[in-house]
């Protein structure tokens, strides 16, 4: 199980990757294993103003449906619509190709509040 | 909760663990797509301990499966098996199970949620006509193993150093390997060629192993329960609990053929004439969906005009016709083929076509 230690996470399970004052996000390889096979992406529209917490979209598996929760406040810069056409880079590479969205957060100080690697390991090992 | 008695291999071998029928089995050992296509064109192994496995004996065996099953087990020869309903008086079916007249006795293979009704049914029936039978539930003792897919017929020949494929389908024979015996079927619930192996649990682990490294080596793969499910999807096979209920019948299952109206009295004919002569107020339809949505298991369905109209039984992604399908019960009149409807999913709607069942068909074997 990849968790890298350059990412913050969440308790839904989205990692999160500082680019300068922007942000780039997905769902972990943790998620991504609990899922299986994922065949599509719902995502929040470019543009759009959401906060840390809101449903904003989904990942169909052929398992199960997820539900995608804003991993910040801020405003969605773009998504990866290459997922249209290969959902599968979820799986392949939850980390790279497999990102979901490009945000813009509101403040730079809230990714502190996000959940450090070790903090992140510790919350998948009490859940099993 | 119960565990398959090789659980503890599954999971040291990586299989992602979920919960069936109450059953603690793997979903996946590594993608539902490589397994899927590795029955599709190689051959896929499986553990399915979890189904019931019973056996029923004495001398009023034979009288009390004629009263219970909706099919003929007459004129088959020995070794032969068949796949039939049990119903109620309402002709709701009980189970849909295997079964293999054996050694004076019946195999009755048995879904795994509905091993416990089937067990019931059986006493009770037996019980109230003062037949003279024993019906043994022999699932904890008994592990069971299933091939599936075109090199299925290769692999197990190879494997047991004896030429199985000559076993015609829906029979079963026995093997050995490694000093035990087994007994081998050949079946299928994913319209590929298909055979499964019961034997004693003690046996089990060894066997596994043993079947795990000659799969590796002969470029199958070890699969979980998802692609059993799409596999049986595709197939358009009922699956107890969301096709079958005590609620539905065989006639709504469009499945007719499995009923031998010229075998006489049996448990359930009188509501299933009755229900023959009106016609049946709903009946399992396929659609094809468009969008990428997968309808799932109590999504409601409804015609254009907005009228709530069925709902779904099971709905997957299928690999090999790449598209999104699923299967539902709808009401009358709204069962054309071809004809249009709405299925809600999650915060949306997406447009079905109704498209004939089964959405796979019979591999040549």
């Amino acid at each position: 199980m990849e968790t890298p230690d350059d990412l913050y996470y969440t308790k839904e399970h989205c990692w999160v990757k500082e680019e300068g004052d922007q942000v780039r996000w997905g769902i972990t390889d943790f998620a991504q294993s609990e899922l299986g096979d994922v065949i599509f992406v719902e995502f929040p529209a470019v543009g759009e103003k959401v906060n840390r917490g809101e449903r904003i979209g989904d990942v169909e598996s052929i398992k199960t449906v997820s539900n995608l929760y804003a991993p910040l406040t801020g405003t969605v810069i773009a998504v990866n619509t290459a997922l249209n056409k290969s959902p599968e880079f979820i799986n392949q590479s939850p980390y790279g190709d497999g990102w979901i969205c490009l945000m813009q957060p509101d403040s730079s100080e809230d990714i502190g509040g996000l959940l450090d690697v070790a903090q992140y390991i510790e919350l998948i090992q009490a859940g099993q | 909760m119960k565990s398959l008695p090789l659980a503890h291999l599954h999971q040291s071998r990586g299989a992602r663990m979920g919960v069936f029928a109450d059953w603690q089995v793997p979903i996946f050992f590594s993608r539902i797509r490589d397994e899927y296509f590795a029955c599709r064109e190689t051959f896929g192994l499986f553990d399915v301990s979890h189904l019931g496995k019973l056996f029923l004996r004495g001398q009023d065996s034979r009288a009390l499966l004629k009263l219970t099953a909706c099919r003929a087990l007459d004129g088959i020869s020995p070794g032969r098996g068949r796949y039939m309903f049990f119903l109620n008086h309402r002709g709701g079916i009980v189970d849909g199970v295997m079964v293999f007249p054996k050694n004076e006795g019946f195999w009755i293979l048995t879904n795994a949620g509905a091993k416990e009704r089937v067990f019931q049914w059986l006493h009770t029936q037996a019980g109230q006509k003062k037949m003279v039978v024993d019906v043994e539930d022999r699932t904890d003792r008994l592990f069971l193993f299933s091939l599936q897919g075109p090199a299925s017929s290769r692999a197990i020949s190879e494997f047991f150093c004896r030429p199985l494929s000559d076993l015609l389908r829906f029979s079963m024979s026995e093997a050995a390997h490694g000093g035990s015996e087994f007994l081998i079927s050949r079946m299928s619930y994913s319209r590929e060629d298909g055979f499964e192996i019961m034997g004693d649990r003690d046996c089990a682990g060894s066997l596994w192993e043993n079947w795990l490294d000659f799969t590796h080596r002969n470029d199958g793969t070890v699969c979980g329960f998802g692609v059993r499910d799409l596999l049986r999807f595709e197939a358009a096979y009922p699956l107890y609990g969301q096709e079958m209920e005590e609620t539905v019948n065989p006639l709504e299952l469009g499945r007719e053929n499995l009923i031998d109206w010229g075998k006489g009295e049996f448990i359930g004919r009188q509501a299933l004439l009755m229900e023959q002569k009106q016609g049946s107020k709903k009946k399992l339809v396929g659609f094809e969906i468009d969008g990428k949505r997968i309808p799932r298991y109590g999504f409601p369905i409804q015609n254009r005009q907005g009228t709530p109209c069925g709902h779904i039984t099971s709905g997957n992604y299928s690999f090999s016709l790449r598209k999104n399908l699923a299967m539902g019960f709808l009401s009358r009149p709204n069962w054309d083929i071809g004809q249009e409807l709405l299925i809600s999913v999650p915060r949306t709607k997406v447009l079905a076509r109704i498209v004939p069942l089964p959405f796979t068909k019979d591999r040549v074997w």
